[in-house]
């Protein structure tokens, strides 16, 4: 899967990396000062990408290795938006460490509360 | 400003310096810059300490929920006041002190609000958190509120808070949270 381009800007915010065929991994942690500023600005980063490489179907692979509590909310309105726009198919899959309660606690949250198609995939 | 009872906490300052590991200590403003700069000089010293996955995870959610709420609390009253961060290992234990400027009239919520928490179980408090998260408004929620929840499910509820009366009006939240090095792998 080839690399096309990839978004790192700092230590607290996430790592997007962008492959062809529709392919994007967020990595990293998730504790920036200005939640709200920082996805809505990721989600017309995405929108801009799906236009560009013309696609119809997003993979999106979630490995975040922390969340704060204040950027919670924020991540899953984002990954909502995501998942309902209508110009695209998404399919998101949200990894964890086995040894990580935290982050698996938040996947199952989202796919219990918000996003029912999301899967979630243990890593050892 | 001036802090009333200066000389003790310096000198408990000084023997916690001396008599255990202390890992990190600040004292300064606690802006958005610092406060990301304590965690990660934090996140290197833990990686060296050489825990596992659940100590790390632990101590490392404790912290960065702590100082985050410290930071965001010292936004309100004034850019300028100092906020105290020290990490030491203790009998066997990782000690997390935050100390940071509120105002005044938080005081009983803020109160309430952590003795409510102290009260809750490790369940009860996961099931609030998943609560939160899962019923709020994604849309237009900033938080969850869901962090000093996190510190206390992340200790186990070892966790205490003081207040010290400041010269200037101001209250100074003293928190400090334990996580128990021998068992944290629960």
């Amino acid at each position: 899967m080839q690399l096309i381009n990839t978004i790192s800007e700092n230590s607290y915010c996430p790592t997007i990396s962008f492959y062809e065929n529709g392919h994007i991994g967020v990595t990293g942690e998730s504790r920036m000062e200005n939640p709200r500023k920082f996805y809505s600005t990721l989600l017309t980063t995405f929108q801009d990408h799906i236009n560009a490489q013309n696609l119809s179907e997003l993979n999106l692979t979630i490995e975040l290795s922390y969340v704060s509590s204040s950027s919670t909310m924020a991540l899953f309105n984002f990954l909502q938006l995501l998942d309902s726009t209508d110009s695209v198919r998404s399919s998101i899959e949200w990894r964890y460490d086995a040894l990580d309660d935290d982050i698996k606690e938040l996947g199952i949250i989202l796919k219990d509360g918000h996003i029912p198609q999301l899967s979630l995939s243990e890593i050892s | 400003m001036r802090i009333r009872n200066k000389s003790n906490i310096a000198s408990e300052v000084f023997d916690d310096l001396i008599n255990n590991n202390v890992e990190l200590s600040y004292f300064g403003s606690l802006d958005f810059g610092i406060s990301n700069q304590l965690i990660t000089h934090l996140k290197k010293k833990l990686e060296r300490i050489g825990l596992n996955k659940k100590q790390f995870n632990r101590i490392y959610i404790s912290f960065t929920e702590g100082i985050d709420n410290a930071q965001k609390h010292q936004k309100v009253v004034r850019e300028d006041s100092p906020g105290i961060v020290i990490c030491s290992i203790q009998n066997n234990a990782f000690n997390i002190c935050l100390g940071n400027v509120i105002q005044s009239q938080d005081r009983l919520a803020l109160s309430k609000t952590i003795d409510q928490l102290s009260a809750l179980s490790k369940s009860e408090l996961t099931d609030l958190i998943r609560k939160r998260l899962t019923n709020g408004d994604i849309a237009n929620d900033q938080s969850a509120h869901i962090g000093l929840a996190k510190i206390a499910l992340n200790s186990d509820q070892n966790f205490f808070y003081s207040f010290k009366e400041l010269d200037s009006g101001e209250l100074l939240l003293i928190l400090n949270i334990f996580i128990d090095l021998a068992h944290a792998t629960d």
